[in-house]
């Protein structure tokens, strides 16, 4: 079975700031989550419905394009949500997240609860690494998710003792 | 419906292609004069990030060129540094490749067919759209495509930029019980999604629409090429891989940073699944040609909207030969073979799910990479997409703004390019005068 929590970093850590998802999973798998998945993933949309489909909790991370744009302000959207609050990805495939999220919707393949955390991006030109203010805001997300994930983990184990 | 002679129309980003780029069409007194498809290359710049690297290193880096066909960036590069290290990798660890390169064209195909070229056919804007009507059917796409990914998963140690895969082979052979698993549970019914693809993107209205581009696909006698091959054209005989770059040439033209590339002395071409199936229809398995008789395919297909015909045969022959590879599979012992470094030049083409694939790099005697180079099936093409859209949309001049709009998209989407090899952002742009 499925552990019930996933954590999918999406981006190309070969495009500067893009790179922040996988980012963020490399410090979480320095954080010892028992019982999260934790993966990158290039955002297809297939794939990220394999991955969050039958999930308690699925919590995405990616690069976002802001026009002003704030490198490094991190938005945390919770699916579902209005419209006007999606965000579309800084993805260099022709399907985004959004629509990722609208098929799992209509398939209902989405998980029981799905968190995005969306970091502005300052520079999405090739080359490794990210700069300064995102990887302050990657650093940021990933003590916000262990604490998001610690707290579904303990309701989760909380329901499964009552069960 | 407008009667202008002279127009301009701008639209936003060109949706379901497998990246983002440009396309700009130029329509003066009621004659299409320009069509361009503006590309920036991720692989420029890869190839001058793999200078200084050491030998080892490239089937990890070029599998990030493309999330969609990282099997194929890996071992192109891993054949290229072989050939330049004096190593021919045959026997289990090549059908071991070629198992997990089928899984990549499952996965592949399954996606372009699906989600991104279906929905042009049946009239949806997009697949969203089309799983509110159809839904068996994009479950079925979905299922198909994880299958792929399983195979890619457990041979590639993962779906996406698989990491089990190293220069002479694997760092780990999966066990034969784990292939049997997946054979029985997963790819015995993804064949059977396969062949119902098949039967059902025949059913699919096509534009009539014929090209005459010279075709170039690998072609591996006795067999479908997949992970190895020579080149072959269809006016042109064939020539090593060795000497791609001799019959290859690669030009600047001003509007993109990609180059566009060209058969010495003839001009444009065409690769991938067309081309493929052109020129080597003779070598799918008996099951995947009478697939491909029963929809109507004969030797050769000049419709480029019929390519998703084409892939869908694809797809019954990769589950197919993925099948056969697992029933002869005995796990290679080990499962690599040591490649030393050398000083020289290696050169390596297999076929992506889009079409030739070549990789050439240059080794000092220690194994750093002193060059690299690396041409994409996408940049290839590009000239004939090119070509093939000016007289498209000369034949369609009559449409409004939106309808030919949406009709260039789909006319682009036939060629299935892989933008995120090729480009960076693709938008769609009309301009009439």
């Amino acid at each position: 079975m499925k552990p019930s929590v996933v954590v999918i970093g999406i981006g190309n850590p070969y495009r500067r700031d893009d790179g922040v998802g996988p980012a963020v999973v490399e410090l979480l798998r320095a954080k010892d989550l028992p019982g999260v998945t934790l993966v990158e993933s290039d955002g297809e949309t297939a794939a990220l419905i394999a991955l969050w489909q039958r999930r308690r909790l699925a919590i995405l991370v990616d690069a976002v394009r802001a026009d002003p744009p704030h490198p490094g302000r991190i938005h945390r959207l919770v699916v579902p949500r209005p419209a006007a609050e999606r965000a579309r990805a800084a993805s260099s495939h022709g399907m985004d997240l959004g629509d990722a999220v609208e098929l799992a919707r209509e398939l209902d393949r989405l998980p029981g609860r799905l968190v995005i955390f969306a970091i502005e991006a300052a520079d999405t030109g090739f080359g490794p690494g990210l700069t300064a203010a995102v990887e302050a805001a990657a650093a940021r997300v990933a003590d916000e998710i262990v604490a998001e994930v610690t707290v579904s983990l303990r309701a989760l184990s909380a329901r499964a003792g009552v069960a | 419906m407008t009667h202008r002679h002279d127009r301009a129309l701008k639209v936003a980003a060109l949706a379901r292609v497998e990246g983002e780029g440009a396309m700009h069409v130029r329509v003066e007194h009621g004659n299409v004069v320009d069509v361009r498809l503006e590309i920036y290359e991720p692989p420029r710049f890869f190839e001058a990030f793999l200078r200084g690297r050491s030998y080892t290193e490239p089937p990890d880096i070029t599998a990030r060129i493309c999330g969609i066909c990282p099997v194929a960036y890996q071992l192109s590069a891993c054949r290229a540094i072989e050939n330049a290290c004096g190593v021919e990798i045959g026997g289990p660890i090549a059908d071991l490749r070629r198992l997990l390169y089928c899984g990549e064209w499952i996965s592949s195909h399954a996606l372009h067919i699906y989600l991104l070229h279906a929905p042009d056919f049946l009239g949806f804007p997009g697949v969203v759209e089309m799983a509110r009507h159809h839904r068996t059917v994009v479950e079925r796409g979905l299922a198909l495509k994880k299958s792929g990914n399983a195979i890619m998963e457990l041979v590639g140690g993962r779906a996406i930029h698989p990491v089990n895969v190293r220069i002479g082979g694997f760092y780990r052979a999966p066990r034969h019980a784990e292939l049997r698993a997946l054979a029985s549970e997963t790819l015995r019914p993804a064949l059977d999604d396969a062949l119902a693809t098949v039967q059902w993107a025949a059913g699919f209205e096509f534009p009539d629409f014929t090209i005459q581009h010279e075709l170039l696909a690998l072609a591996d006698p006795g067999r479908y090429p997949i992970d190895r091959g020579t080149p072959h054209t269809t006016r042109g005989g064939s020539f090593a891989v060795s000497a791609f770059e001799e019959h290859v040439i690669e030009e600047q033209v001003p509007h993109s940073t990609a180059l566009h590339a060209r058969l010495a002395g003839r001009g444009n071409y065409l690769t991938g699944p067309l081309a493929r199936y052109g020129l080597n229809h003779g070598a799918l398995s008996p099951l995947a040609k009478q697939a491909a008789r029963a929809a109507g395919l004969d030797g050769r297909c000049d419709n480029p909207f019929r390519s998703v015909l084409v892939r869908a045969v694809e797809l019954v022959y990769a589950l197919d030969e993925a099948l056969t590879l697992i029933d002869a599979y005995e796990p290679p012992t080990p499962s690599y073979v040591d490649v030393r470094p050398r000083a020289g030049t290696g050169y390596g083409a297999t076929e992506a799910p889009r079409g030739v694939l070549f990789h050439r790099y240059t080794l000092d005697e220690h194994g750093t990479i002193v060059s690299a180079r690396i041409v994409p099936p996408t940049s290839q093409n590009q000239a004939s997409i090119e070509a093939d859209l000016r007289r498209y949309v000369d034949a369609r001049l009559h449409l409004d703004d939106e309808r030919l709009t949406a009709e260039c998209e789909q006319a682009i989407r036939n060629y299935d390019p892989c933008i995120s090899c090729a480009t960076h952002f693709l938008e769609l742009t009309v301009e009439r005068r």
